[in-house]
């Protein structure tokens, strides 16, 4: 093998007696009684193990015949002793750590391991085909005795024929596509032979192989076929898949569009339609109330509360607070009436105020709306209340006092959208001012 | 004859103490194994020399399987005898052990 390099112990000293932290002659003398003990030792013992390293022992090899290559003689080779080494398994490890991650591994049957095998395959091949002749010739019903029995030992009899055959079997192919009609097509080469002439047991039998390579080749151009069709159909879906998404993604953004066109749309109308609502009960209350404070007078007395909750339809808070109002005292409601016709104009806050606040510094509006009502969209409710006092709602001065009014769910709930949409479009309105 | 004995033979035989002789030991046996990793063969004078020696790899069949595996290159540390020491040893008595 390649000795890259050798050193003799000598060489070593220094290291040795640099990492040992030892004198250079020491370790020099050490060197050589190591050798002189190691001689000894295995001639004494026969053994010597050095400890980190491996073992030295002798071994004894058995006498045994050879024969001179040369003359032909034979000869005996004396027993003698051989002095072997064993490493201990640390230093084979380190040794072999260049190799150490490699394992070994199982060849599968490549390159036709066993001929037996091969020979079964075209065994089986020949049967195949054997069916196949025997189908058409029943139809036939033409020496189809001698074809068979020529194919099938043919087949196993010679495997080196194949390769000849093969070109020839291509040609075949390339005329026929399918295989069916390719195993028709030599099917119609072994028919005029056999009445032609009578060796033609010795063609035939070629014919038939080549069939039957052809029909090999004819799959195996079948399945690269079909491969390489899916490969395209796969090509194809991707690139439509990129051109699609690319699409998609423009859709969604039009979609998107028209979406907040329309939901824009649909918030003005439902505001409008909510601000109807409120005007048209508000109006209807009046009524009521007019119409309860005549029937009061006439009655005299609490029936009309009755219907109140009835008439009203479901409608938000300061309804709620209305309905009972009336059944108090429609002194009461007559005041609650005042308050709603002037807080209405802007929206319908109700007059009742949960807090006031004196601004500090570093107080914003969004910030006591993230307080009291959980979002800081809603401070343009506070600057709602507070128009008197604020000029500028991005500029709340400090020392103003400012009431926070109460608020109903209809206006300020964090988990209706619908409220917050409401809130900013507000905002928007008293920003542009 | 272990590596005890070994030691003691040889600090008899050197004059060297002991731990000297067993520290001496130890960085031998490192440094070898350092150069011989490197592939460098360590050669002791009239006795013999320390290779790495590369066995390529190798396709094996078992027998019974007849399964076919193939076998790693790996590196292994031989002894080679010196032919001196060879003859030397050659015509000892058989020892048996």
């Amino acid at each position: 093998m390649k000795s890259k390099e050798k050193k003799s112990i000598q060489e070593l000293l220094a290291d040795i007696a640099a990492s040992s932290g030892c004198d250079k002659r020491e370790v020099d003398s050490f060197v050589r009684s190591f050798v002189n003990v190691l001689d000894k030792g295995i001639v004494d013992d026969g053994v010597v193990k050095i400890k980190g390293f491996g073992t030295l022992k002798l071994q004894w090899n058995e006498p045994r015949k050879s024969v001179n290559v040369r003359t032909g003689e034979e000869y005996v080779i004396p027993g003698h002793n051989k002095l072997v080494f064993v490493p201990e398994n640390a230093v084979k490890d380190l040794i072999n750590e260049k190799y150490a991650q490699m394992r070994a591994m199982d060849v599968n049957e490549e390159n036709g391991n066993d001929e037996n095998e091969q020979l079964a395959k075209l065994h089986s091949q020949a049967l195949e085909i054997k069916g196949l002749l025997d189908d058409f010739n029943k139809v036939d019903k033409k020496e189809s005795v001698s074809i068979e029995p020529a194919a099938e030992t043919r087949s196993e009899a010679k495997e080196e024929t194949v390769v000849k055959e093969t070109a020839s079997a291509v040609a075949v192919t390339t005329s026929t596509s399918e295989t069916i009609v390719s195993a028709s097509n030599g099917e119609g080469y072994v028919e005029p032979a056999p009445i032609e002439n009578y060796d033609t047991g010795e063609r035939k039998v070629p014919l038939v192989k080549k069939k039957k390579m052809s029909k090999v080749i004819d799959w195996i151009l079948i399945a690269f076929l079909v491969i390489s069709l899916c490969g395209v159909i796969f090509y194809i879906e991707k690139e439509t898949s990129c051109f699609s998404s690319f699409f998609d993604t423009e859709i969604a953004n039009i979609k998107q569009y028209i979406n907040e066109r329309d939901s824009d749309d649909a918030e003005r109308k439902e505001q409008e339609r909510l601000k109807e609502k409120e005007r048209i009960q508000r109006a209807a209350l009046k009524a009521r109330e007019e119409e309860m404070r005549a029937n009061a007078e006439k009655t005299g007395i609490s029936d009309s509360a009755g219907y109140v909750p009835v008439e009203i339809p479901q409608k938000p808070k300061a309804n709620a607070e209305k309905k009972e109002k009336p059944s108090a005292a429609t002194a009461e409601s007559a005041d609650k009436k005042d308050n709603k016709t002037t807080a209405a104009p802007a929206k319908p806050a109700s007059g009742e105020i949960i807090a006031t606040v004196t601004i500090g510094k570093g107080d914003r509006l969004t910030l006591l709306a993230e307080k009291y009502y959980g979002h800081k969209d809603y401070w343009v409710y506070i600057f709602e209340a507070n128009k008197s006092v604020i000029k500028n709602p991005d500029a709340v001065s400090a020392g103003m006092k400012l009431k926070i009014p109460k608020l109903g769910s209809d206006k300020v709930d964090v988990n209706n959208p619908q409220t917050l949409t409401k809130a900013k479009e507000l905002a928007k309105q008293y920003l542009k001012k | 004859m272990n590596s005890r004995k070994l030691q003691e033979s040889i600090a008899d035989d050197a004059n060297l103490s002991l731990e000297k002789v067993d520290k001496i030991m130890e960085t031998m046996v490192n440094v070898m194994l350092d150069q011989l990793k490197e592939g460098t063969s360590v050669s002791f004078q009239g006795f013999g020399a320390f290779e790495v020696r590369k066995k390529e790899q190798r396709l094996s069949v078992n027998p019974l399987t007849k399964k076919r595996t193939i076998i790693p290159p790996k590196q292994v540390l031989v002894f080679r005898t010196g032919n001196t020491y060879k003859d030397k040893i050659k015509d000892l008595p058989r020892n048996e052990e």
